[in-house]
């Protein structure tokens, strides 16, 4: 039995583990809600700011990525509309442009005006330089926008020359250039609070980040998204994907818990095996 | 002449960035915006180097790889790189030939590709993650808890796994990943000094 378990074939291995993924989706476990300070604490910095204040997002991000952060992003955007608070978007990711303007369509900024209330300026090459470029001149470095729109007479940007007139960054991001290069060019020399949306992936990576205050806030994930969810009061696609994603840890540790009882009996027999044959 | 010119011009321009960080000057910040703007268009410049490259390397595989499979693949790329370069000049990123291709081909793809890794990892966790000594032993159950306490159920297979999960993210890890970002801090530095003073001449040929 053990040593046909120890040669079971991966694709058995994909079914148990879909199969943990679907029955949670169609059949909710209905499992307590994690809100973590680092979610918490997003949640109050955009809650405290004042009506008509900008946030610059940033989509630092690859589609690859994208369907872990969808439901963050759609529950910050949501909190940010309901507040007033006007989204100034870009990107260095290359894709990072058409994704959020499929993040936007799906949040209550599509009922707001474009160039006032938010805008997506699109992709700038260089990484941290460009960063860079951008903090020091946000219209310099994006004279249009995604849609070939003039950036010079939006009203959106009236008053803003560079991001420190900004009131927070938040940083949807899956890799680098992402939050250390943020932190870098804008959050420590000019003072601006960042925040981020964050693959689950690296927030073990961006722990020391929050520790040292230089990031306020941290979204990981379908977790962050389904805590966000709760906060603002609006359960969507995060808060059905935890349960799904809960089934699969554990399932992960089952298949890991398993694979080291059969490791430790095949081990055990073999040192019988040799033991009789050397008494032999 | 030419390595001496892209020594003095790599000197300059770092220079300027780092005089520009420390000096609140106004001729400086002046020359580091221009220095900022130069490197949004070389990096531009070297989107198009790249493409170029890709092209080169796949046109080369078509013609002189015996494999049948890399043939088709190198041509399905250069295929999808045509297309997308096509539209995206002609028609724009935000035309709705280009969202029916990024929506439909692109982003599936690569959230497929993404979403794999979760099948492989369960399959490699099971074959290959065992307890053979003390470290693997260390690895495996504190990776058991920040998985756990990262979700939901871990609370409540055990109230305690949360507070457990997030003292190995606070300390353990914390520990090791505040060394790994010092030292990556000096090593930029050490590289970038070496670079700036000629040492490294690697980016020179």
């Amino acid at each position: 039995m053990l040593s046909k378990l120890g040669r079971i074939d991966s694709r058995v291995l994909y079914l148990i583990l879909l199969i943990a993924f679907i029955v949670p989706l169609l059949c909710p476990l209905g499992l307590p809600m994690i809100i973590s300070d680092e979610i918490k604490r997003t949640y109050d910095l955009i809650e405290s700011l004042p009506e008509g204040s900008r946030v610059v997002v940033s989509f630092d991000l690859s589609p690859g990525g994208y369907d872990e952060l969808a439901p963050a992003c759609a529950a910050v955007f949501n909190h940010m509309a309901m507040k007033g608070l006007r989204l100034i978007g870009m990107s260095f990711w290359d894709a990072g442009p058409s994704l959020l303007d499929r993040s936007l369509a799906g949040s209550l900024y599509v009922d707001k005006e474009y160039g006032d209330d938010y805008v997506n300026l699109g992709f700038l090459a260089g990484g941290e330089n460009a960063m860079a470029a951008a903090a020091r001149d946000i219209r310099g470095a994006f004279p249009s926008d995604f849609h070939d729109n003039p950036t010079a007479n939006m009203p959106i940007f009236e008053g803003v020359q560079s991001l420190k007139d900004v009131e927070m960054v938040i940083v949807v991001a899956t890799g680098n250039p992402g939050v250390p290069e943020w932190i870098r060019q804008v959050g420590d020399p000019m003072g601006v609070p960042i925040a981020t949306i964050v693959i689950a992936g690296l927030v073990a990576d961006y722990a020391p980040y929050i520790q040292s205050k230089q990031l306020i806030g941290m979204i990981p994930g379908l977790r962050g998204a389904a805590g966000y969810e709760s906060l603002i009061d609006m359960l969507g696609r995060g808060t059905a994907g935890l349960d799904a994603q809960s089934v699969a840890h554990l399932m992960i540790l089952i298949f890991v818990l398993v694979g080291n009882i059969v490791y430790f009996a095949e081990r055990s027999r073999e040192k019988e095996e040799s033991a009789k044959e050397g008494a032999a | 002449m030419l390595r001496t010119a892209t020594l003095a011009v790599t000197f300059l321009a770092g220079i300027i960035v780092i005089l520009a960080f420390f000096f609140d000057v106004g001729f400086l910040a002046t020359a580091e915006a221009r220095v900022q703007d130069w490197g949004v268009i070389v990096a531009a410049f070297a989107l198009a180097m790249a493409s170029i490259n890709l092209v080169q390397v796949n046109i080369r595989r078509i013609s002189s790889s015996d494999d049948a499979t890399e043939k088709i693949c190198a041509v399905v790329l250069l295929a999808a790189l045509v297309v997308m370069s096509i539209i995206g000049l002609t028609q724009g990123p935000t035309s709705d030939t280009y969202n029916v291709l990024f929506d439909g081909i692109m982003a599936p793809g690569q959230s497929t590709v993404w979403a794999l890794g979760v099948f492989y990892i369960s399959s490699a966790a099971y074959r290959a993650f065992r307890v053979k000594n003390v470290d693997a032993g260390l690895l495996l159950f504190s990776s058991a808890f920040v998985m756990l306490g990262a979700v939901p159920i871990g609370e409540v297979i055990w109230s305690g796994i949360p507070a457990v999960s997030q003292w190995i993210v606070d300390v353990p890890n914390m520990a090791g990943m505040r060394g790994m970002l010092i030292g990556a801090g000096i090593g930029a530095f050490s590289g970038g000094l070496r670079l700036l003073l000629g040492i490294d001449r690697t980016e020179v040929g």
